[in-house]
């Protein structure tokens, strides 16, 4: 059984991969327009600025006004890193030393503690819920569930079962919905960063690279 | 609030007697209007709403309708019925196609009534998002079956059709050049210090918001003045010298393009080296970063701001200023397109404090600064005046915590937005241009000239 649903797995990542891979190539299709207007700062300070300064929470007001909100997206996106990892290690056979193990567990509970606090503020907010679709509910109560049944699996093995289909879930959920932007969000970053760079707003005169 | 519109409005009869070949139309122009960007930024938003107190909008009135990612929602929703679970396009838009005559009237609202098109949300995006853009595609969208609003429309069609968006004549701007040049004379005691028209080979090209020689024409001496006391190699041109671009905010393409290439027609036809962009953010941003784009073709010259051209002077020691004629706390106001999308941010500054003896930063500020609320067009769209002035508080608010007795901002369209919330909140402050602080701390030396 755990064969079958581990060959699952592997088969719905290929799925997943090879679909974003067809919708970021649909996305390319789309044309890119050449720039004219000469620059007055540089692309690339810039798109290094987007990953880098550019994500600490002091650089945005969105990050620096909802700190919480910030700690909790990111300690929530670790704890998905992690299970992810822990999925590679079961699909791969490799054992997880123990003290790491501990550290994933803890990892695990606080990503998914923040996990449902992001979707209890969705739910509560009353212009939060305006905003969201069914699909931003979904999105999060799967990756909750996931946090949830990996933390399960590293304790008890017969979670693994349930683990491994919700992952294959996952995997094929991927390409349809908002967890797309897996890829997106790195897609955009470039973008701004190259945006900002070539016009010399960002990095800040002071933190040129 | 929400219902700020005239009853039997004909713009919005019109919007709603649309009829389906007009909206066909609309969804062909929005089809064509994406690209790999666009569609990228499209599929990115993760609908965390973090963006809504970057607005000033938001920030002053706290509706939904005014949060960036609900305006985004309203683009997005039509681009997923346009498009294919893998990101294709459709041929036909899905059986509940969303774009119907109520949803174009949600569209104008949004996307011209709560927007001024200022990159805050754009800049604060957690994912990167480019909303500003998408706002403006939006906009375009609309533009394409003629649904700008009537008087954001009527301002650029005034400056396709005079040469410039104060439907000045050729006569009346020439002598307000020549009034201006007796004035020059009779302030730097010099008889030939004049403002050059039409003088082909100068180094400097200089274009003007038509405020100026229509309401403020102190403005433009004042900058005549820094030229002539930097020993400039200067000139206007007669026919076409706006650097207003309007065709930014209606998201007419076609306009945009054909107002930013008449001052490329000047440039060449002078000979001139610089395109030198008066105090207009907008204008800045339209003819230095978006007019290559639109027109699809590299300048080849330099297109510079006013700004630049003022520092540098200070920079080489070609003006001597007295900061001591400016005893008063100046504050300075960052306009959007000049600065958050124009990347002028130190340059001011710098003047500034060149030429005042106390300055003070507003907070936040340079990239991070507040929309005054008369970017986007608003200020010509006075069917949404109410909620421009609304949203303008946090500008109000922002200016009123410097205490700060003079406001600097290096751009037309604010300093009359600045103007209205000075009266409109009691906030007691005199407005000024760059060049207007500059003149008056000038020091020029009559033995010299």
């Amino acid at each position: 059984m755990l064969t079958i649903l581990k060959l699952g797995v592997a088969a719905s990542g290929l799925f997943c991969a090879v679909a974003l891979a067809v919708i970021l190539l649909r996305t390319f299709s789309f044309g890119r327009r050449p720039t004219y207007a000469r620059p007055h700062g540089s692309s690339f300070a810039g798109v290094m600025y987007a990953f880098g300064w550019g994500m600490l929470p002091w650089e945005k007001e969105s990050a620096s006004k909802h700190i919480w909100t910030y700690v909790g997206g990111i300690l929530y996106h670790l704890g998905m890193l992690v299970a992810m990892l822990f999925l590679a290690t079961i699909l791969l056979r490799i054992s997880f030393p123990t003290t790491l193990l501990y550290i994933a567990r803890i990892l695990l509970v606080i990503g998914l503690l923040c996990g449902v606090a992001l979707l209890i503020k969705r739910m509560l907010k009353p212009h939060m819920r305006s905003l969201s679709s069914g699909d931003d509910y979904w999105a999060n109560i799967l990756v909750d569930l996931l946090l949830l049944l990996a933390l399960v699996s590293t304790f008890a093995e017969k979670a693994l079962i349930p683990f491994l289909i919700l992952a294959i879930i996952i995997f094929i959920y991927i390409p349809f919905g908002k967890l797309r932007h897996c890829v997106f969000f790195f897609y955009s970053r470039i973008l701004f960063g190259d945006f900002f760079g070539r016009r010399g707003v960002l990095p800040h005169p002071s933190r040129k690279v | 609030m929400a219902s700020e519109k005239v009853q039997k409005d004909p713009y919005i009869e019109r919007i709603r007697n649309l009829k389906p070949d007009q909206l066909q139309s609309a969804l062909a122009a929005f089809k064509r209007l994406l690209d790999h960007e666009t569609v990228a930024n499209l599929q990115s938003c993760v609908n965390c709403g973090l963006c809504a107190e970057t607005c000033h909008y938001y920030q002053a009135t706290g509706e939904l309708d005014d949060i960036p990612a609900y305006k985004l929602k309203l683009v997005k929703s039509l681009f997923k019925d346009l498009s294919t679970v893998l990101g294709g396009l459709k041929e036909k838009p899905g059986k509940n196609g969303v774009l119907d005559s109520q949803t174009i009237e949600k569209w104008v609202d949004s996307f011209f009534g709560r927007c001024t098109l200022c990159g805050r949300c754009a800049l604060n995006c957690t994912m990167g998002i480019d909303i500003t853009r998408l706002i403006r595609m939006a906009r375009s969208t609309l533009a394409s079956i003629d649904l700008v609003p009537p008087e954001l429309q009527s301002t650029v069609t005034t400056a396709v059709e005079k040469g410039n968006n104060m439907g000045i004549h050729r006569e009346e701007w020439l002598d307000t050049l020549q009034w201006l040049s007796e004035e020059l004379q009779m302030e730097v005691s010099d008889q030939k210090a004049q403002l050059p028209v039409d003088k082909p080979g100068e180094k400097l090209l200089y274009t003007v918001n038509p405020r100026e020689p229509k309401f403020f024409p102190l403005s433009l001496l004042a900058t005549a003045k820094i030229f002539y006391a930097a020993g400039e190699s200067w000139t206007v041109a007669s026919d076409y010298y706006d650097v207003t671009n309007y065709g930014l905010y209606s998201g007419n393409d076609k306009e945009a393009v054909l107002l930013s290439s008449r001052l490329r027609e000047s440039m060449i036809k002078l000979k001139a080296e610089i395109l030198v962009l008066g105090e207009c953010g907008h204008g800045y941003n339209s003819n230095r970063w978006e007019a290559p784009e639109w027109m699809a073709t590299e300048d080849k010259f330099e297109v510079k701001s006013i700004i630049e051209i003022i520092a540098d002077y200070i920079r080489w020691g070609l003006i001597k200023l007295d900061p001591s004629r400016h005893r008063k706390l100046v504050t300075l106001h960052d306009p959007c397109n000049l600065v958050r999308l124009g990347g002028i941010i130190e340059e001011q500054r710098f003047i500034l404090k060149n030429a005042a003896t106390d300055f003070i930063e507003m907070y936040p500020n340079r990239e991070k600064n507040f929309c005054c609320g008369g970017g986007g067009g608003q200020l010509s769209m006075t069917r949404y005046a109410k909620r421009r002035l609304e949203a303008g508080r946090i500008k109000a608010d922002q200016i009123r915590k410097t205490g700060a007795q003079i406001v600097v901002a290096p751009c037309h369209n604010c300093i009359d937005q600045l103007n209205e919330l000075n009266r409109e909140y009691d906030l007691k402050v005199e407005i000024k241009t760059i060049s207007e602080v500059i003149a008056d701390a000038l020091v020029i030396d009559k033995k010299d000239k």
